[in-house]
């Protein structure tokens, strides 16, 4: 791979797209007017431009994001996921408050009125699941928003942190028994509530939102509503659904899906020898996928092909896609410069020229202004990795194409 | 990672909308090619043949079509439409219904449906039985699947090595509206639907969208229309006479789209 890396200091490409504002959505980027957002991202097919599905993969069902089809930086409803680790909880969303609890000087709970009357923003976002990717029956689970609701940081400040707190811990509604020490003596079995947590630090610096609409429209029940953490930058799981608590702490919080789960192992190389590392699943990394692929009419006995795809990760600017065929150079892709925001995903083309009837293999790679390359499977970081968490290698696409 | 099924698809509700085409004549004879009149648009000719027939039922020649919309293009029709023009819509599940319809044994040579799980899919991906059969789900994959259901009385959830192999009786007929949903523990987005009815007056179209029944005893019976996987529904109400073929294109667009629940 080093090989290649002469290819990033290239100029970067870039390509501004213009395409007609859908009133719908114009009207909802009123609130964020410093970004147009157009609808259409991807650019127009060609004449004679056609989708050349991938072989062997699944069928993509709804609720899930459908690649093939990719044509809207913000994705509607239909194509967004849901996990959910306790269920989704039954309540009377209007009576639903918030507390904060914990070492606060004035610990106080919120109604959704309360929080709505407070200050709003708007934060563009692309949300994916930790385990995206880990395999081909789960590549969908990654979505882009605009998310609105009030920031944590002044409403925490109002509440008065203790100077000795360390942790703040963020619970749902959603509960269940949990086990520790199953089958041995010392078992023992409790019912919780879901949750996560992050330090002080994060929590007052990182641009936490608490969430109440989606794309302008109430969020839905399986999203969270009526309110969702939004953590930009960090995986799905950091942001907590149907939010009703935010516990002070001066201790780390150990709840299942922070101490036990989305707990990624992973081997590091040390004076010749592997060492694993326990590390929790936390900031998004840098990844890229091939969305499409299409084609035109053959010529000559070629195929003309075309990828287009998409790039993200925890908010650090990406500069640069490359695309590969087979065993082919790794080429630079067009990234679109608009619609672009700092925690979402940007949506990249290439022309790939032509290629021969058969069975072809197309991948991307994207690298970051820091030049961090999104590595291959092959490459420790994935090799030794050992959880399927942060799923974030490059994903070769498999296409046959006829004459 | 072990909850992602919990969102599966939510219940089925019967759409108002109706569209048929039907052309009664006598039965003259059997095995005329039902391609032949689908083929084109509009009211169906009907042929007529030679012998009259042993039996006094029924019969219908049907087909189920999708009428695309360039306004409100459908995704899921690169799966399930082989031929945009003209719409055959596959693996659409159709069912006769009627209160007398008794409740008949399961037919035996019939007991050997199987749904395989490769390329991380069920496949296929909608089946329909009798009550009291069998489905032998197999794992082709190199991956480990599962196979489970919250569905029903008797849910089951089963790990499926590579390899593996597991054969399910579905005793409760749930009839069309509430097939047996499948899914897979470890991934998400590996979907399934098995339909179990108390009759055996039931079919899953073909490639080419056809479907076909021999020897219906004459009744009034409510036709039902059901695509799960894409959400499309359909039903009206058909009356079967003794020694009459019905011919029947069930045409869907997007109106017949179930709308996603909040
Ligand atoms: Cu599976």
């Amino acid at each position: 791979m080093n090989s290649n890396q002469t290819s990033t200091l290239a100029p970067s490409k870039h390509v501004t797209r213009r395409a007609a504002l859908k009133t719908g959505i114009s009207a909802m980027a009123l609130g964020a007017a410093r970004l147009s957002l157009p609808t259409l991202a991807f650019s127009q097919p060609d004449p004679g431009e056609k989708l050349v599905p991938f072989v062997n993969m699944p069928r993509t069902g709804e609720n899930r994001l459908d690649w093939e089809t990719l044509d809207t930086w913000l994705t509607p409803q239909d194509q967004v996921f849901n996990v959910q680790h306790y269920g989704i909880p039954e309540f009377d969303p209007s009576t639903h408050r918030l507390e904060v609890t914990g070492m606060a000087s004035h610990p106080r709970s919120f109604t959704l009125e309360e929080l709505k009357a407070l200050s709003r923003r708007d934060q563009l976002m692309t949300l994916e699941c930790s385990g995206n990717g880990s395999s081909r029956g789960f590549m969908n689970a990654v979505y882009n928003s605009k998310w609105t609701g009030t920031p944590l940081a002044p409403l925490l400040e109002r509440c008065g942190i203790d100077p000795k707190a360390k942790e703040i811990v963020f619970f749902g509604k959603d509960r269940s028994v949990e086990t520790l020490r199953k089958d041995t003596p010392r078992e023992v079995s409790v019912e919780v509530p879901f949750g996560r947590s992050m330090s002080v630090e994060d929590a007052m610096n990182l641009n936490l939102l608490l969430a109440y609409e989606r794309n302008g429209e109430p969020l839905e029940k399986r999203n969270g509503a009526p309110l969702r953490l939004i953590v930009p930058g960090w995986y799905g799981i950091a942001n907590v659904k149907w939010l009703d608590r935010i516990d002070i702490r001066d201790r780390r919080y150990m709840g299942r899906y922070m101490g036990r789960d989305y707990v990624t192992v992973r081997g590091e190389r040390r004076d010749g020898e592997i060492q694993f590392l326990e590390t929790s699943v936390t900031r998004m990394n840098l990844k890229s996928v091939i969305a499409r692929v299409t084609r035109n009419q053959t010529r000559g006995g070629s195929i003309p092909l075309k990828a287009y795809g998409a790039a993200w990760n925890d908010g650090t600017e990406i500069t640069r896609v490359h695309v590969k065929v087979d065993d082919g150079q790794w080429r630079e892709a067009a990234l679109d410069t608009e619609p672009r925001s700092k925690f979402s995903w940007v949506f990249f083309s290439i022309d790939l020229g032509v290629v021969q009837p058969g069975k072809h293999t197309i991948v991307s790679r994207a690298t970051d202004a820091n030049g961090r390359l999104q590595p291959a499977s092959e490459d420790d970081e994935i090799a030794l990795k050992k959880t399927y968490w942060e799923a974030y290698q490059q994903w070769p696409r498999e296409i046959e194409v006829e004459a | 990672m072990n909850n992602f099924i919990s969102h599966g698809v939510s219940h089925i509700v019967l759409a108002k909308s109706i569209k048929m085409f039907l052309c009664r004549k006598r039965l003259l004879l059997s095995g005329l090619a039902a391609s032949a009149f689908l083929a084109g648009f509009g009211p169906i000719p009907c042929a007529r043949a030679a012998a009259e027939p042993e039996s006094q039922n029924g019969r219908i020649e049907g087909a189920v079509r999708y009428v695309s919309d360039s306004e409100r293009p459908w995704k899921f029709s690169r799966y399930y439409v082989k031929d945009s023009e003209k719409g055959f819509l596959a693996e659409a599940v159709v069912a006769l219904e009627n209160p007398g319809l008794r409740s008949e044994p399961p037919d035996q040579k019939h007991n050997a449906t199987t749904i395989d799980q490769i390329d991380f899919q069920f496949v296929p991906e909608t089946v329909a039985i009798q009550s009291g059969n069998s489905v032998r789900f197999t794992n082709s994959d190199e991956s480990i699947h599962n196979v489970m259901t919250t569905d029903g009385e008797r849910p089951f959830n089963v790990s499926m090595p590579k390899g593996g192999e597991y054969v399910h009786v579905f005793k409760d007929a749930r009839g069309i509206a509430k097939p047996v949903r499948l899914g897979c523990v470890y991934h998400g987005g590996m979907r399934g639907w098995v339909f179990v009815f108390d009759h055996p007056w039931f079919r899953v179209t073909s490639r080419d969208g056809q479907f076909q029944w021999e020897n219906i005893p004459p009744g009034t019976y409510r036709l039902e229309m059901i695509h799960p996987a894409g959400r499309l529904e359909w039903r009206s109400e058909i009356e079967i006479k003794a020694n009459e073929t019905i011919r029947l294109e069930i045409v869907v667009s997007p109106d017949n789209i179930r709308a996603s629940k909040r």
